[in-house]
């Protein structure tokens, strides 16, 4: 009776713990987010939501029963989930891939009406990277290793490249000229509008983030902490710059210096090198780890750590302001709208905040 | 409390199959292969597992057992201390044939959360992976240096090791989860051919056998067939190392995996209790 008490305890106990230990194998990440200016966008979970950036407070449809959120989709469905950062193209549909294994698609949302324009479903994988639009083409890097070029209107593939064995997890980037998709196995390719290779370049280490395109150069980061600088239309290396740590975000530059944050373990250190020669100007530590990219505004650059802090500097490098959120964690870089930045943190009380030049928080979006 | 597990047990374990990958090159050997690596480890804790149960199972099938059920039917008190008699006079402990099933329990827990980070299917789940590598390793190999090792190739036979697996054929409008199937029949095998004998149909262990051999299959099918494949590949070498075992130690009834019921005692194991 005892033994079979105990047993049963056991099996009961195990059952939330083989759980919990699986519960992490479904594509789960940090959000994506996007602004427009007007409106910030924000992939977290189960919905895309449409924030208002003036006051944070989300949009709404008006409907016969009152208005309900103008979030995509309207109702959660397990099936779906968003962390990929959303894109908008200028004739107002979004587009984001869906990073649940159940259902990874790739919508076209019509902004006007909500609803979904059309569907993508060869993708295959979950979908962690983002897309960019140009011209009649949105370019969508899947999770089945393959950057897909699908007609604005209709969602019908045009070409697709396929990259890499593993799934692509930066969004494209283009200089109007040449696409240029990187992927975990360190490879950057640059591809011509109609899909055809025009060069590729193996790094040393997996690529986590797309290249910073600095005119006719690209800067693109690995996990080994090595920045490099590739001409962009041959790939022809101009210089490789060490950094302590490893690379996870895109760098950002003021047209004089590229600045890049490392992850070493659980701290972090900040860079600024130089643009032309690759050597570091100056560096600072910082207690938490820096996955996300920068933000350089005219007047301060702003970077945020996986400890929650929002840390302004100069251009020097000096301390301008910080804001901490309570227990949270930001990895998804912090972007403007207007004269606010955005930040989406994870394990915060709210999903989305708002802070002005100065540090001072504004709102703060909860989702509910 | 989840950091100390992690500590000793999951990123251990992570680095163990990082280097096992290092140098096969390819992840669904390296689950196989620790997998194995594991249940050899572990042998001894199953084997004396399988000891105490016996040894149990034969007391309760005793004479003596049975009289003093019978005697304190009415007297719970009196009737435990009775039990707690004969468990002391044939040395025998209730709890022995438990505690190397506890003992396991992290032991299986923690390799399956060493599979699923190190599969790193997610931006935020390799971050947790490379934290969790050893500065040491790539000096034993330089295979195993975060150049190498990331991205883990995760494709194995037909699938995916980072995702759920599913065979799609173009008649059919769903995928069909071969693997999910081959987990949820080796599952019942080797719960059927593996659990011990009850000494009556009608007792509680009898009932929860039978509960065993039903839900675990079920559990794990439905695990199979909605986390990544990496866990099902697991799950599969993990019952078909564990059948090995059993036959090994003599403890496999083929008969019972065609019975619908409890497990049954067979002639050749149904040994007479002791008797003081």
């Amino acid at each position: 009776m005892k033994i079979n008490r105990i047993f049963l305890f056991f099996l009961l106990a195990a059952i939330p713990l083989f759980t919990a230990a699986c519960g992490a194998a479904p594509a789960s990440t940090w959000p994506g987010l996007a602004t427009d200016g007007k409106l910030a966008y924000l992939a977290s979970a189960q919905y895309v939501y449409k924030i208002s950036v003036s006051d944070g407070v989300e949009v709404t449809t008006p409907t016969v029963d009152g208005p309900v959120p103008a979030r995509f989709p309207l109702k959660a469905e397990s099936t779906k989930s968003f962390y990929a950062t959303p894109v908008i193209s200028p004739d107002g549909q979004l587009f984001i891939g869906s990073a649940a294994t159940s259902d990874a698609s790739f919508y076209s949302v019509d902004l006007k009406t909500n609803t979904v324009k059309w569907t993508f479903k060869d993708g295959k994988n979950p979908w962690v990277a983002g897309a960019f639009v140009s011209g009649d083409t949105v370019y969508a890097a899947a999770g089945d290793g393959i950057l897909y070029a699908l007609g604005l209107a209709d969602g019908q593939v045009r070409w697709q490249f396929k990259a890499s064995d593993h799934s692509l997890w930066s969004t494209p980037v283009s200089d109007g000229k040449l696409i240029f998709i990187v992927t975990l196995d360190h490879e950057v390719y640059a591809l011509d509008p109609k899909g055809n290779k025009v060069w590729s370049s193996a790094l040393d280490n997996a690529i986590m983030a797309p290249p910073y395109i600095a005119g006719d150069t690209i800067i693109v980061g690995t996990l080994s902490g090595k920045l490099f600088a590739l001409n962009a239309a041959s790939g022809n290396q101009k210089w490789v710059s060490s950094l302590d740590g490893s690379i996870w975000g895109s760098p950002a530059s003021d047209g004089e210096n590229v600045y890049i944050g490392t992850v070493k373990d659980k701290a972090g250190k900040f860079y600024a090198v130089n643009l032309q020669t690759g050597q570091i100007t100056w560096s600072k530590d910082d207690p938490g780890a820096i996955t996300a990219s920068p933000l350089v505004t005219p007047t301060q650059i702003i970077y945020v750590t996986e400890a929650g802090k929002i840390q302004s500097i100069d251009k020097s490098g000096s301390p301008k302001w910080q804001a901490v959120i309570e227990n949270a964690k930001l990895y998804t870089p912090p972007v403007l709208a207007n004269d606010l930045i955005l930040v989406a943190p994870m394990n915060a009380t709210f999903l989305l905040g708002a802070y002005d030049l100065n540090g001072a928080q504004k709102w703060t979006f909860t989702g509910k | 409390m989840g950091n100390i597990f992690d500590l000793l047990i999951v990123t251990p374990f992570t680095n163990v199959l990082l280097l096992i990958y290092a140098f096969v090159g390819n992840f669904g050997i390296s689950i196989i292969l620790f997998t194995i690596l594991i249940r050899l480890v572990t042998h001894p804790i199953m084997a004396q597992q399988i000891k105490s149960s016996t040894a149990m199972q034969e007391l309760m099938a005793s004479d003596e057992w049975h009289k003093i059920q019978e005697k304190y039917k009415n007297d719970k008190e009196k009737l435990a201390q009775e039990q707690m008699r004969i468990y002391s006079e044939k040395g025998v402990s209730p709890f022995s044939s438990c505690l190397p099933t506890l003992i396991q329990f992290p032991i299986l827990i923690g390799f399956y959360q060493s599979i699923v980070r190190a599969i790193g299917v997610s931006p935020l789940q390799l971050l947790g992976l490379v934290r969790s590598i050893y500065p040491g390793l790539e000096n034993i190999t330089h295979m195993a240096s975060l150049s190498a090792l990331i991205p883990i190739k995760s494709q194995f036979l037909w699938m995916n090791l980072g995702q759920p697996e599913g065979i799609q054929l173009s008649f059919l409008p769903f995928a069909i989860p071969v693997l999910a199937i081959i987990v949820g029949l080796t599952t019942y095998i080797q719960t059927k051919l593996t659990i011990q004998p009850a000494a009556s149909p009608n007792d509680q262990s009898a009932q929860m056998n039978k509960m065993m051999s039903l839900y675990m299959p079920l559990l794990l099918f439905y695990f199979a067939l909605n986390f990544a494949s990496g866990l099902a590949v697991y799950f599969i070498a993990s019952n078909l190392v564990g059948i090995v075992q059993y036959a090994a130690l003599g403890k496999i009834d083929f008969k019972n995996v065609f019975s619908i019921g409890p497990a049954k005692k067979s002639d050749s194991r149904a040994k007479p209790g002791k008797r003081s």
